[in-house]
């Protein structure tokens, strides 16, 4: 159980919790792209749609939109579809509407005017009076419907519910659930390409080599350690227990300087020009990055540092002894001796940063957790123990 | 007795989710035709909807001519792309609630199943009607939907059996208050299917309104020749030998075959919707000769005017007439005001052709067809209703400058045509 009590665990837990980060604000970034495309809402109106589609009667899931329970919480400035309907509403819903159907059925006299030799359409008593009892609207609201897949469905639920409204609205409750749990099947595999996109813009946009942070994992103790007794923590307080990650940032400590977005006059007026959902995303975003930046992960993009070393070095002036020592440092070869292979190197770790990232922030909230449990169980390494 | 409401005659409110996904194709453009989905695609889009919100704002501070041919189209696109129809609806209330707080809307369904044979609309005619219902009922005193149909979709016996739930049944009275048809979309009203459907409509005085003019909707499928056969089958009224039934027989049978012997013939099968002129055929105002003779007292609207593009035409100082009026035989709109002549119960309006008020022509042989009588010696403006063809008018004009137009252009006949040829024409019992 050598490996156990290793600093290469203490590595992994390190390199986990930075995943962690990272694929939270790949999360971050799917979920405010989602919003903009109104992606979440879209698919759940398909879904929604495909649930009731009849061609013999009708599309109940486009009607299901107009109902004022559904269609009230649609935004109407910008078409915005809702990004989530409760069952219970659901359930509502669909039984006024089915039994809506019912009323269309009521016979009217067409109520002609024999002496004037017109058509009355002043009201009249003989206008039929609506229905009040919900189930015998639905009822017949059922009956009125051609015979269809989906009618026997709705009839077989009212045959079932025994007359019982809570137990009819529980039916089709029920039947909503399981219909969405395939819907966020659907969602979950449709975000992955999504995952993979924004898992390699982050990795390319905050320079993150994952080569490189093993390098200096292993080699940084004081860093290492940090990160480790910083997730170790959270952990303690269960910010990974709930795999989301809004309950993460929740439990992360805000950084120090939280006004930096409005002392900077660029990100506050791009902030400004954001909606409420945009807002609460570059907050978000901001905290990850300022958290990363206080932690002094190597990463980012600066003229010190590979690729961008490699073009703006000015080399310094040194005796031999001097550079050859540089050498040997890794630090001084990576930024400032490009080869081929320190070169393919950074390029294989930026992939394997990108790759890691697609796996979304809930698996690394589980694969740290089992990290920490092996340290947990296992001895812990000195502290000052540089590998 | 009060008077009756302001009533407008002719709006639509169905969006581009009741059109095929081709439905582009009815543009006269041919890159537009072989990349209609593209197209519609485009549209949807929630980023070129922006565009077009912004274009139509700037469209806004505009009038009339001022306004640029592709703001006209923007505005019309923002409209059709607008996700409800009973937003659409409160679109049109809000200008026409101007002229009356106790105005009268017609919103004329279109059933678009059948429009393309290549797939039907995201939303069907059922969920259309559906959704019109709704609309009825949160506005009962003030939207008057029209019922479309379509011999493809319902035939004979059955369609009436259909039909009735939309007179008959339903929460507020009269819950559908007309018919109407869309014959370009591909079928003929002598349709002998469409028989008993005008039975029906003139026993219980239930109006019809049909599409009349050479541009508009048609069908845009492959296989126009299927629906075109040589020899048409016509509903043939009690005295099938009278002179009128003949000539119009023979006529319309002679229409077709010199469409098809066109060279390159005007009927053939096309991928692209390219059906435009084998199409007029269907929509053709002698085409209801038979229908008018076998059933004298239905009501029918040959909306239009036959076209603003055909009163152009009318009475040509030279008799070159264009092309397709000569292979045709006739001028529509010259048809029509003759067989309002001849058929006492026999409508038109003044929709989307009320655009070309501002234009001399036009509006004089508006205005000499309000004036003819017919030979009981009854004014022709007696059967002239007056609609807008809301929101399809929004390519020429805003909703409010057609009102306005109307008002100016036509003052004298404006109270009749608005209010009480249309409450004859809506509710006025054989």
């Amino acid at each position: 159980m050598e490996f156990l009590s290793s600093s290469l665990l203490s590595v992994l837990i390190a390199l986990g919790f930075i995943y962690v980060l990272l694929s939270v604000l790949v999360s971050i970034l799917v979920e405010w792209r989602n919003h903009y495309v109104k992606e979440r809402g879209k698919l759940l109106r398909e879904a929604i749609n495909q649930m009731l589609d009849d061609p013999l009667n009708a599309q109940y899931g486009l009607l299901l939109y107009n109902h004022p329970m559904i269609g009230g919480m649609q935004n109407r400035k910008n078409q915005r579809p809702p990004q989530y309907i409760s069952s219970s509403m659901f359930a509502e819903a669909l039984i006024d509407l089915i039994g809506q159907q019912a009323e269309d059925d009521l016979i009217i006299d067409r109520n002609k005017d024999p002496d004037l030799k017109k058509l009355a359409f002043e009201a009249s008593d003989q206008t039929p009076t609506p229905i009040d009892d919900p189930l015998l609207r639905f009822q017949m609201g059922v009956a009125e419907m051609k015979h269809s897949p989906l009618k026997e469905l709705l009839h077989s639920f009212h045959q079932k519910s025994k007359n019982d409204y809570p137990k009819l609205k529980s039916l089709l409750e029920e039947w909503y659930n399981a219909y969405m749990d395939r819907v966020t099947g659907w969602y979950k595999t449709k975000q992955k390409s999504k995952f993979v996109f924004f898992g390699f813009v982050v990795a390319i946009a905050l320079n993150v080599d994952s080569l490189h942070l093993v390098k200096s994992l292993s080699s940084d103790s004081e860093l290492r350690t940090n990160l480790e007794k910083q997730a170790m923590a959270l952990e303690a307080k269960g910010a990974f227990a709930e795999g989301d990650y809004q309950h993460f940032l929740s439990l992360l400590n805000e950084p120090k300087d939280s006004n930096a977005a409005q002392n900077n006059q660029v990100l506050a007026a791009m902030e400004a020009r954001l909606d409420s959902v945009g807002k609460e995303r570059f907050k978000e975003s901001q905290q990850i990055l300022h958290y990363l930046e206080e932690q002094k992960v190597p990463m980012g993009w600066s003229l010190q540092s590979a690729p961008l070393s490699w073009f703006a070095f000015e080399k310094p002036k040194l005796d031999a002894k001097a550079q050859k020592a540089l050498e040997d440092d890794y630090q001084f070869r990576r930024n400032q001796h490009p080869n081929f292979w320190i070169v393919l190197k950074y390029l294989i770790g930026v992939i394997i940063t990108g790759y890691m990232l697609s796996f979304g922030a809930p698996f690394w909230f589980e694969v740290l957790v089992r990290l920490i449990n092996i340290r947990r169980a296992g001895k812990k390494p000195a502290e000052n123990t540089n590998a | 007795m009060a008077r009756a409401p302001f009533t407008n005659i002719h709006i639509h409110v169905f969006n581009t989710e009741c059109a095929p996904d081709n439905f582009l194709r009815i543009i006269t453009s041919n890159f537009v035709r072989k990349h209609p989905k593209t197209f519609k695609s485009i549209i949807d889009k929630r980023f070129t909807r922006g565009i077009i919100r912004q274009l139509a704002k700037w469209g806004a501070n505009k009038k009339g001519k001022d306004r640029g041919s592709v703001n006209k189209y923007i505005s019309f696109l923002e409209v059709g792309t607008t996700n409800r129809q009973l937003d659409i609806y409160r679109d049109a209330l809000s200008v026409a609630q101007k002229y009356d707080p106790q105005c009268r809307l017609i919103g004329l369904s279109l059933d678009m199943d059948h429009m393309d044979d290549k797939g039907r609309p995201p939303k069907n005619f059922n969920t259309q009607l559906k959704e019109l219902k709704q609309i009825k009922k949160y506005y009962p005193d003030q939207f008057f939907p029209f019922v479309c149909v379509d011999p493809r979709g319902h035939a004979g016996q059955l369609m009436v059996n259909w039909m009735k739930k939309f007179f008959e049944n339903g929460m507020v009275r009269p819950y559908f208050a007309g018919i109407k048809m869309y014959p370009a979309l591909g079928f003929f009203p002598f349709d002998p299917r469409l028989d008993e459907m005008y039975a029906y409509a003139e026993k219980e005085g239930i109006p019809i309104m049909s599409h009349c003019t050479r541009v508009g909707s048609q069908y845009i499928g492959p296989s126009i020749e299927s629906l075109i056969p040589h020899e048409v089958e016509m509903i043939q009224p009690e005295d099938s030998a009278s002179p009128e039934f003949i000539k119009a027989k023979s006529e319309i049978h002679a229409r077709i075959e010199r469409y098809y012997s066109q060279n390159p013939s005007w009927i053939k099968n096309n991928d692209y919707g390219d059906n435009d002129l084998a199409c007029d055929l269907f929509g053709h105002p002698q085409n209801y000769i038979p229908v008018m003779l076998k059933y004298p007292k239905l009501k029918i609207c040959l909306a239009h005017m036959g076209g603003d593009d055909q009163i152009e035409l009318m009475n040509p100082e030279n008799e070159t007439e264009n092309e397709i009026i000569k292979l045709d035989g006739y001028n529509w709109a010259s048809l029509v005001k003759e067989l309002m002549l001849t058929f006492p119960n026999l409508y038109t309006d003044i929709s989307y052709t009320l655009a070309k008020l501002d234009e001399k022509k036009v509006r004089d042989e508006i205005q000499d067809w309000l004036r003819s009588a017919d030979q009981e010696g009854k004014a022709l403006s007696e059967r002239v209703l007056f609609g807008t063809d809301f929101y399809m008018t929004e390519r020429e004009a805003r909703e409010s400058e057609l009102y306005q137009k109307a008002q100016n252009q036509l003052s004298q006949w404006m109270t009749v045509m608005s209010r009480d040829n249309c409450e004859r024409y809506l509710f006025e019992l054989p």
